[in-house]
C-alpha cells in the first residue's frame, strides 16, 4: 500500500506535466498534423464529418502552435481550392476563435469530387504564413 | 504647316459633349473605324466639328483627325502625357505623369503654367493620371498617392479626398476621374476593380466592382466617362467595355476580344481611354498598346458579328508577360490578366510548362498587380513583388527530376505574404534585384528612390534621391556585382556598388535612333548590356561601357519582329530571351540578333519549325 502510495506520488508530477502539457496546448488530439510551408508554425485539424464527404457542408476545428504552444495572438483564414481545375469553394467559411489558439470553421464544402487543397493561412505580425494539406474527395 | 488653335474648339467641344451626352443613344458598340499606327496614344478629345484630337505619348507629341486625315505630330513639352480634358477658359489641362503635374495648355499647344510638384502636399501629386474640369475647379486622380486632388483652376489647393486602401474613400492607384450629371465625383479605383462614387466633397456614396472577368466585374479599370444616364467604364484586363447605370448596375459589356493582337474591327485589346462626339453618336476608345484609336457607332440590331471567338489558330492561349525571369533551368513569365505566374522548364529545345501559380480573389495569399518576379533556385524561392496589394508573396517549387518534367498545378505552395514595413512604397515599386549577399533592392519608378532591403525584408537604407530620374528597370552585373539602373529621362545607365556609390553613369545616346520608352534591361555573362524599347520595337546590345554594339527588331507580327518590348533577360548560354509582349510571345535571340526560337504558353517555333505567318496571324 505504501509502495503504491509511493508509486502514485512518484506518478504525480508526470501526470500532472501531462495534463499541464495538454490543457496548455503542446499537444493535439486533433487527427491531421501539419507544419506551414515555412515550418514556423504548426497546424491540426479534424472536420465532422470524417472523412469529408462530396457536396455535402462540412465543419473543422484547428488548431495553431508555434514553437508547442498555442498561438495567442494573430489571425486565422481557411480556404480551400481544386489546382487541377483552378477554381476554389463556391461558399465563403465561416471561422470562430474558439480559445487561444483555437479557430471553429462553418460552412466548409467541397462540392466536387477530386483533389482539394486546404490552405490554413495564419496572418502575425504583418506576415501570412500558410499551411496547406492534399485531399482527396470521392 | 500653321499650328491648329486647339483649344477654343476644345472649350466649345466640351461644352457641345455635355449637351450632346443628354442625347446619346442607349448602346454604341457598333464599331465604325479605326486609326491605326498612332504612337502610342493616351487621350481623346473631340473638337466642335467632326475632327478630334489625340495625345500621343511614344514620342510625345498631338495630332488633329480630320477625316481621313490627320496632322504630323505637334510637340507638347510634357514628359509623360495622360489624361486631358478642357475647361471653360478657352485653354485646357493635360497631365504630365511624368513630371508630376498638370499642364495649363493655350490653344497653339504651348505650355501656359503648369500646376504642381513632386510630392504629397496639398498642391503637390505622385505620377497623376487623370484630371476633370468641373465648373472652376480641377480634381485631379493623384495616382501615386492613392487619393484624389481638388484645385482651383489657378492652383491653388482646395482639399484632398482618401486614401491608400480598400475601405469607402480610400484608394489604391485611382487612374481616371470624371464628374457625372449629378455633381458626384467618379474614380476608376484600379487596384480595387472598382467604380467609386463620392459626393464634390469627397463623402463616398456608393461604389461597384470586384476583381474578376464575369459581366460586371472589373479587372484594373483604367478610364471612366460619364454621360447623361449612364458611365462608362474601360474594363482595362478584361479587354472591353462596360456600361454601367449610374447607381452601378451593369446595362452592357462589349469589345470582348479573342487573345490576338492587332485583331480590332470592334474587338478592344487593353482599352486606356474613352471620348464621346459632341453630338454623343461616336465613341472613341483609346487602346495605346494597339497603337490605336477605335471609334463606335450607335447599337444596329441588325448587325451580326459572325467571326469566331476562338483563339487565334497559331495557338496563342495567352497574354504572356510582360515581366520575365529565369536561372539555367527554370523561365517565369508573370501574366496580369490570368493573374498567374507561368512557370517554364527552359532545359530542352523548347520550353515546357511546369505550372501556373494562380491567384484567387484578394485573400490571404492574393496577388494583383505585379511588379516583379524573382526566383533564386538554391533557397527553391520564387519572390513576387505585389504592387496592387503592397505585398511580397514568397513561394517554393516542388520541381520535378530535370529529366521528367511534367506538368504540376500543385507544384507551387505559398510560403508567406508579406506586408513589408510602412517606410517601403510597395505600390510604387517598378522592379527588384537580390545580391548576392542577400540584400533586396527595391526600385521607386515614381520617386527614383532604391529602397534596400536585408534578407528578412526590413529596410536598411534609402539611396538615389539626387542621381536618379525615371528608373524603370535594375539589374545586376554578374561580372561586376554592380547595381544597373535605366533611367528613362534622360536615357542614362547608372551603375552603382553595393553601397549605393554611383560607380558611373553613361548616357545612352549612341544608339541607331534613339530610346524613345526604354524598358528592360540585363547584362550578359560577358558584361555586355541588353536594352529592349517599347518605343521603338527594337533590342539594342551595348558594351559595359555603353558602346553601341547591335540593335535589332522592328515593328510587326513576324518572326525577329516585335510589339511593345518589355522583359528582356539572358541565360547562361548567352542566349537572349524577350517577351515579346504586344506579339503575346517570347522570342529568343543570340547576342548578335540572330532569331533562335518563338515561343509562347502552346507552341514554339524554331528555324528549322518555321510556321507559315501572315498579316492576320502573330
Amino acid at each position: 500500500m505504501i509502495r503504491e502510495q509511493n508509486t502514485m506520488n512518484m506518478h504525480l508530477p508526470a501526470i500532472a506535466i501531462s495534463l499541464a502539457l495538454v490543457l496548455g496546448g503542446c499537444s493535439s488530439t486533433l487527427d491531421h498534423q501539419l507544419q506551414s510551408n515555412d515550418r514556423a508554425y504548426e497546424v491540426s485539424w479534424s472536420s465532422d464529418p470524417a472523412p469529408i464527404p462530396v457536396n455535402e457542408f462540412f465543419t473543422m476545428d484547428v488548431e495553431v502552435r508555434r514553437d508547442g504552444t498555442l498561438l495567442a495572438s494573430g489571425d486565422l483564414v481557411v480556404d480551400a481550392a481544386m489546382p487541377h481545375h483552378n477554381h476554389g469553394m463556391n461558399h465563403i467559411p465561416h471561422i470562430e476563435r474558439t480559445g487561444t489558439g483555437r479557430w471553429h470553421v462553418q460552412d466548409m464544402l467541397f462540392h466536387m469530387p477530386g483533389d482539394w487543397e486546404l490552405y490554413f493561412d495564419i496572418k502575425q505580425d504583418g506576415v501570412v504564413h500558410r499551411a496547406q494539406e492534399s485531399i482527396e474527395v470521392d | 504647316m500653321p499650328r491648329p488653335h486647339l483649344l477654343p474648339m476644345l472649350l466649345t467641344m466640351s461644352m457641345l459633349a455635355t449637351i450632346a451626352a443628354a442625347q446619346a443613344p442607349a448602346l454604341l458598340d457598333r464599331y465604325e473605324w479605326d486609326y491605326g499606327n498612332l504612337h502610342a496614344p493616351v487621350a481623346v478629345q473631340w473638337l466642335s466639328d467632326d475632327r478630334f484630337v489625340i495625345v500621343e505619348s511614344a514620342p510625345v507629341g498631338i495630332r488633329i483627325f480630320d477625316w481621313p486625315s490627320c496632322s504630323t505630330p505637334i510637340k507638347i513639352d510634357c514628359l509623360e502625357p495622360a489624361g486631358l480634358d478642357a475647361g471653360p477658359d478657352e485653354t485646357c489641362y493635360l497631365v504630365d505623369s511624368g513630371r508630376h503635374q498638370v499642364m495649363h495648355i493655350a490653344s497653339d499647344g504651348s505650355t501656359l503654367s503648369t500646376i504642381g510638384s513632386h510630392g504629397d502636399g496639398l498642391d503637390q501629386f505622385r505620377a497623376p493620371a487623370d484630371v476633370a474640369v468641373h465648373e472652376d475647379r480641377l480634381y485631379v486622380a493623384d495616382t501615386g498617392n492613392d487619393r484624389i486632388v481638388v484645385l482651383d483652376t489657378d492652383g491653388s489647393p482646395v482639399r484632398t479626398i482618401g486614401t491608400r486602401g480598400t475601405g469607402p474613400g480610400q484608394f489604391r492607384r485611382p487612374l481616371a476621374i470624371d464628374i457625372d450629371a449629378s455633381n458626384r465625383i467618379v474614380v476608376a479605383d484600379a487596384d480595387n476593380h472598382r467604380i467609386q462614387v463620392l459626393s464634390l466633397e469627397g463623402e463616398p456614396i456608393t461604389a461597384w466592382g470586384s476583381w474578376g472577368s464575369f459581366p460586371g466585374l472589373l479587372q484594373e479599370p483604367s478610364d471612366v466617362l460619364c454621360l447623361e444616364d449612364r458611365i462608362l467604364v474601360t474594363d482595362r484586363l478584361n479587354h472591353r467595355v462596360q456600361e454601367f447605370a449610374m447607381d452601378g448596375t451593369l446595362l452592357h459589356a462589349w469589345g470582348m476580344h479573342a487573345v490576338k493582337p492587332r485583331e480590332g474591327q470592334g474587338r478592344v485589346h487593353y482599352p486606356d481611354a474613352l471620348a464621346i462626339s459632341p453630338d454623343g453618336r461616336t465613341l472613341a476608345v483609346v487602346e495605346s498598346f494597339e497603337d490605336r484609336v477605335q471609334l463606335f457607332g450607335p447599337h444596329d440590331p441588325d448587325y451580326v458579328d459572325e467571326r469566331p471567338t476562338q483563339p487565334a489558330r497559331s495557338g496563342i492561349q495567352s497574354h504572356f508577360g510582360p515581366t520575365v525571369v529565369l536561372d539555367d533551368r527554370i523561365m517565369m513569365v508573370w501574366e496580369p490578366e490570368a493573374r498567374a505566374a507561368l512557370v517554364f522548364d527552359h532545359q530542352r529545345s523548347t520550353p515546357i510548362r511546369l505550372t501556373s501559380i494562380f491567384s484567387r480573389g484578394d485573400g490571404p495569399g492574393g496577388f494583383g498587380h505585379l511588379a516583379d518576379l524573382h526566383w533564386d533556385h538554391e533557397a527553391n524561392q520564387l519572390h513576387l513583388f505585389d504592387r496592387g496589394t503592397a505585398q511580397v508573396h514568397a513561394y517554393e517549387l516542388d520541381l520535378p527530376d530535370p529529366d521528367q518534367p511534367r506538368f504540376d498545378p500543385s507544384m507551387a505552395k505559398l510560403q508567406t505574404s508579406r506586408t513589408l514595413d510602412a517606410s517601403i512604397p510597395m505600390h510604387r515599386i517598378v522592379d527588384a534585384e537580390r545580391s548576392v549577399s542577400g540584400n533586396w533592392f527595391l526600385l521607386d519608378g515614381t520617386d527614383g528612390v532604391i529602397h534596400v532591403l536585408n534578407a528578412n525584408m526590413e529596410p536598411v537604407d534609402r539611396w538615389g534621391t539626387d542621381l536618379l530620374g525615371h528608373p524603370t528597370a535594375i539589374t545586376i552585373d554578374p561580372t561586376t556585382g554592380h547595381l544597373l539602373v535605366l533611367d528613362r529621362d534622360p536615357s542614362t545607365l547608372h551603375q552603382l556598388d553595393t553601397n549605393g556609390s554611383s560607380v558611373a553613369t553613361i548616357r545612352l545616346e549612341g544608339i541607331p535612333g534613339g530610346l524613345v520608352q526604354p524598358t528592360g534591361l540585363a547584362v550578359a555573362g560577358s558584361g555586355d548590356i541588353l536594352l529592349t524599347d517599347a518605343g521603338t520595337h527594337a533590342v539594342h546590345r551595348l558594351g559595359s561601357d555603353g558602346t553601341h554594339l547591335a540593335s535589332w527588331g522592328t515593328k510587326g507580327i513576324l518572326h525577329e519582329q516585335f510589339w511593345k518590348p518589355a522583359g528582356i533577360v539572358v541565360d547562361d548560354q548567352d542566349r537572349v530571351i524577350v517577351l515579346d509582349h504586344g506579339n503575346h510571345r517570347c522570342q529568343m535571340f543570340d547576342l548578335d540578333g540572330t532569331w533562335l526560337m518563338t515561343f509562347g504558353a502552346g507552341r514554339a517555333y524554331t528555324p528549322s519549325n518555321r510556321p507559315p505567318l501572315d498579316s492576320d496571324d502573330p
